[in-house]
């Protein structure tokens, strides 16, 4: 980090062009001006000309059309905090910055390459340094995101659900806390396959994660079967805890760290692949580079792939049954904007025969899940929600195909039937089938 | 006929946008004069919470567009609908206070900055909300749009009938309709299809008393005088536009584009020159200089020719044929000017590529420095080689670095000036800079702006464009559109008072 140049600050703004009857408050002699150790990286910072181009494809700019629910106003709000002219905890800096999905969409289409994640991270974790939540929602915090790291605690946790579920107990919960995934306790005890098959090719990796490792096992097992039919040799085993993707948006960086370094850990001495088959976590697992700033951990980094990245459409077609359906295809934001998959999650789909797969018309707009972040902002979360049912109720199919955990259970909570690219991946492809 | 959903009046989203509380910018102690306290009042009775924005992280974000130059305004308005709209601006008119309206902001020369008349500063009113089609006529070809409709989606949503919308600004993916209409926004193909203007078909136009007047209609020729095209370029002085009708094209069925490297600016110049005097004339012609291409192909492998002074980018749409025959003339054009490299898309990859490097410039200048300065002036095709050089030696004798981007087919330049802000001084000389490279323009018959509009940091030069005579129609056509005065107050015309004392070198935060 280096330290801004004297023009930058702690100079207050001056007044306003066309001198006013009265100086306008907060800007002649901002109250607030404090001279602090910057917490930004100043060249970072520096990078955003204000363009505003990042406008409509920010989501919640598209809720509100309000300047400080966008990348650009946010970007301002985080210079405001920086020169001391408004401090991070303001009540509508703080507003404007954690309202923030984290979907990144914004840093595809900056053609200034601001790098808006690294930016929106160490402010969230600033603020939440500065003003840790409180009451339930810290005791929530506290409690959750210790549990996603500690599988046993997931494990209790999601078998408590199924419990509940059972007894339909859930109904208590409110909407937005509920989960819209049913989750069995079979589905619970239920073991990993390791499928058997000619293996031409070395070990991969499946990530088990932590919900995904107790809430959706079937989607890894169809990862581990897809990747047998082409002739990997799928390994479950190691299985860390726990990403932090979670912890990382909620700001939460030192245990983010940990769970990085443990994660890295537990693959030391292995070689090859590691497959992730949720888009955030992938993202998270992509960015640990970044996030260590240490050689193992870029390398750990490069390991990291989505499914579309080792297989193609060729060995899709080549073996691949008929799976007659017409789904709409969302394309998770850490697909999208962070791991940059570009359309190849979508060709890999459109390789089996009779599957057909309409984009909504929505220019990609985040479905609002965010993590946690449709149970702490549920007003912009439902409003996207809502968005996003339109537009899928606008392609005709019945079903969606998401790549991503967090947007699967956001969109089955508006009644949508979601399928897992691995698991139609895995339903078209034949083991061991002609190459 | 079609329409799109636009910003939804749900009620998530209200609830979203709304911060609801007390107003403590309401409250006595906030510096507010009477008058500013009873126009909010006023207006967050019409607008609710989620309408209003007026503390200080609200007033910071909405001080500038996408130049430097920025003021602090009262507050923000942010209406649903067009009767909101109508009763904001008639609460203003009532209360005396001027307003500014404002789109995505993404305007160049501060139209949108919040610059207020007589001491009082405005409201803003922005029209972002109001973002529906409202209808897309495939038979008549035409589309009625809200004021906030991003430029780009009505482009989706015709491409589906196989049609275009031809204005293609640069910042189409967020700038939106009504701001193109008011600033008469131009792109890559204004060569063969003109600037917004001639793609207007009808204007509603809302004055200062929150009526809203239809300018032209929907029937291929009007009669009477062209209200509309007063209105089209008007900024936010001539007051809101809250819709319009615009015209579609059919979407060409074959583009073909070419890259040509030339040793001098002048002989791509001249080059420019030949091909829109021939007898094929180019729907696109970009110039890039050496020092575009230089930090282009450094950052984006576009595969444009390092060792050329120019590079030209010509583009031809229509039947294949016609395209096929404009590009062999442009090839034997290009070969009678000594271009170095003549390279011919062959498939849609190829011409992606093309255009990769012209679309990479801002990312490119983005490895480079923090900042840029964008430039727009015109100059006659025939002093193009001249200007590109006087901006050069503007660059050396600035200590600046320059890079020459150029609509060269109309003589558009865009000069990026490029520079960071935290260097102690520069903003001045970058300011300095942008000033010479405007009285060039106009020494060489030139004028001030090609698309970006007069704003603010134009404004004073318009003294220099047009006899007082004619600046006097223009003033009594503005009264006489908008006689209260209070839309957008201070741009576009020069003011007859005496200099405004604009922002120009801003600091902190706020550059
Ligand atoms: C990097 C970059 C590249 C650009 N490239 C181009 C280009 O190639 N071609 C081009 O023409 N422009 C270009 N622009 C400039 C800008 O995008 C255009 O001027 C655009 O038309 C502004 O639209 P907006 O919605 O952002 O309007 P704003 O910036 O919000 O407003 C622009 C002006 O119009 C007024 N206004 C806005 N909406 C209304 C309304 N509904 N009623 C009345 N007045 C209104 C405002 O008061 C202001 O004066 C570029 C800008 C940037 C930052
Ligand atoms: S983040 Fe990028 S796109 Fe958005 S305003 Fe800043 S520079 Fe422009
Ligand atoms: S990350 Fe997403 S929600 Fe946040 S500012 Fe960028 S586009 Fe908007």
């Amino acid at each position: 980090m280096t330290t801004p140049e004297p023009i930058d600050r702690p100079t207050p703004p001056e007044p306003p062009a066309v001198p006013g009857p009265s100086a306008p408050p907060g800007t002649a002699t901002s109250p607030h001006t404090v001279t602090e150790p910057s917490i930004f990286d100043a060249d970072l910072l520096a990078q955003c000309v204000q363009c505003g181009f990042c406008l409509s494809s920010c989501p919640t700019y598209e809720v509100t059309h309000l300047e400080e629910h966008g990348p650009r106003g946010r970007i301002l709000a985080m210079r405001l905090a920086d020169a001391g002219d408004l401090p991070l905890t303001d009540p509508d800096v703080k507003e404007s910055l954690e309202t923030c999905v984290q979907c990144r969409a914004c840093e595809l289409v900056c053609p200034s390459l601001v790098e808006f994640g690294a930016l929106i991270e160490t402010a969230r974790t600033e603020i939440a340094r500065r003003e840790p939540p409180r009451g339930l929602r810290g005791l929530a915090h506290r409690v959750g995101f210790f549990a996603l790291a500690r599988r046993s605690w997931l494990r209790a946790g999601v078998a408590g659900l199924a419990i509940m579920q059972l007894l339909r107990l859930d109904r208590v919960l409110p909407d937005t806390v509920r989960p819209a995934r049913r989750v069995r306790l079979r589905e619970l005890r239920r073991g990993y396959q390791r499928p058997r098959g000619i293996r031409t090719r070395g070990p991969a990796y499946v990530f088990r994660g932590c919900v995904m490792d107790q809430m959706f096992r079937a989607t890894h097992q169809a990862v581990a079967d897809v990747l047998g039919s082409i002739g990997y040799d799928p390994r479950f085993e190691p299985a860390p805890p726990c990403c932090g993707a979670l912890h990382t948006h909620a700001g939460r960086e030192d245990q983010a760290r940990g769970l990085a370094q443990q994660t890295i850990r537990a693959y030391a001495g292995t070689e090859g692949p590691i497959v992730v088959d949720s888009a955030g976590c992938g993202a998270a697992m992509k960015e640990f580079g970044h996030l260590l700033g240490t050689p193992e951990a870029e390398a750990f980094s490069a390991r990291v792939v989505d499914l579309s990245e080792v297989v193609t459409p060729a060995e899709v077609a080549a073996r691949a049954r008929p799976i007659p359906l017409e789904l709409a295809y969302q394309a998770p934001c850490h697909g999208r904007n962070v791991q940059r998959l570009g359309d190849l999650p979508l060709a890999l789909l459109r390789a089996i025969p009779e599957l057909t797969l309409i984009e909504p018309d929505d220019e990609h707009l985040c479905c609002g899940s965010g993590g946690i972040y449709s149970i702490e902002q549920p007003d912009f979360g439902n409003a996207l929600l809502e968005k996003k049912d339109a537009s899928l109720q606008r392609t005709g199919a019945r079903g969606v195909v998401s790549g991503n955990p967090g947007c699967a259970m956001q969109i089955a909570r508006a009644g949508w039937e979601i399928h897992h690219p691995a698991e139609l991946l895995a339903r078209a492809m034949r083991p061991g089938g002609p190459v | 006929m079609t329409t799109t959903e636009g910003a939804r009046r749900r009620p998530w989203a209200r609830r979203a946008a709304a911060k609801a509380g007390p107003l403590p910018w309401l409250e006595a102690g906030s510096g507010l004069t009477d008058r500013e306290r009873a126009l909010l009042t006023a207006v967050h009775g019409l607008v609710g919470d989620d309408g209003l924005r007026a503390g200080e992280l609200g007033r910071a974000t909405y001080r500038r567009d996408a130049s430097f130059l920025n003021a602090d305004p009262l507050g923000v308005a942010l209406p649903w609908t067009v009767e909101q709209t109508a009763a904001v601006v008639r609460a203003c008119r009532d209360h005396g206070v001027p307003f500014t309206p404002r789109a995505a902001g993404t305007g160049l020369a501060g139209g949108a900055t919040p610059t207020g008349e007589g001491g009082v500063r405005p409201l803003v009113v922005s029209v972002a909300r109001m973002d529906r089609l409202r209808e897309l006529d495939v038979t008549n070809r035409r589309a009625w749009v809200e004021p906030g409709l991003v430029n780009a989606r009505l482009g989706r949503a015709a491409a589906v009938h196989g049609l275009r919308f031809a204005p293609d600004p640069a910042s189409q993916i967020a700038a939106t309709l009504g701001g193109n209409v008011s600033t008469n926004a131009g792109g890559i193909h204004v060569l063969t299809y003109g600037v917004m203007s001639q793609h207007v078909l009808a204007v509603e136009l809302m004055d200062a008393d929150g009526v809203v007047h239809l300018l032209d209609g929907t029937a291929p020729e009007l009669a009477g005088i062209d209200l509309r095209g007063v209105s089209v370029g008007g900024e936010g002085t001539l007051g809101i536009v809250t819709g319009a009708c615009l015209r579609l094209l059919p979407a060409p069925p074959s583009v073909g584009t070419m890259l040509a490297g030339f040793p001098s600016l002048r002989q791509a110049a001249a080059m420019v020159g030949d091909l829109v005097t021939s007898d094929r004339l180019p729907d696109a012609v970009e110039l890039m200089d050496a020092r575009a291409v230089g930090l282009v192909e450094g950052y984006a492998n576009a595969g444009y020719p390092i060792d050329a002074a120019a590079v030209l980018l010509i583009e031809f749409e229509g039947l294949p044929h016609a395209v096929a025959a404009g590009i062999d003339t442009a090839e034997a054009l290009a070969q009678a000017n000594g271009a170095t490299s003549v390279t011919r898309a062959q498939d849609a990859a190829e011409r992606a590529r093309i255009w990769k490097g012209r679309k990479a410039v801002a990312g490119a200048i983005a490895k480079r420095a923090p900042d840029f300065f964008l430039q727009d002036v015109v100059v006659p095709r025939s002093r193009l080689g001249e200007m590109l050089d006087a901006v050069v030696a503007i660059g050396e004798r600035e200590r600046l670095e320059i890079l020459n981007v150029v609509h060269a087919g109309d003589g558009n330049l865009h000069p990026f000036v490029l520079f960071d802000r935290r260097e102690q001084g520069v903003l001045d000389r970058v300011f300095a800079a942008g000033h010479d490279i405007v009285t060039t323009a106009l020494d060489l018959d030139g004028t001030v702006t090609g698309e970006h509009g007069v704003g603010i940091e134009k404004r004073d030069f318009l003294s220099q464009v047009f006899s007082e005579d004619d600046l006097a129609v223009q003033r009594a056509v503005r009264e006489a559109i908008e006689p209260s005065g209070l839309a957008n107050p201070d741009k576009v015309l020069p003011s007859t008072v005496g200099c405004l004392e604009a922002r120009m070198v801003p600091e902190g935060a706020w550059v």
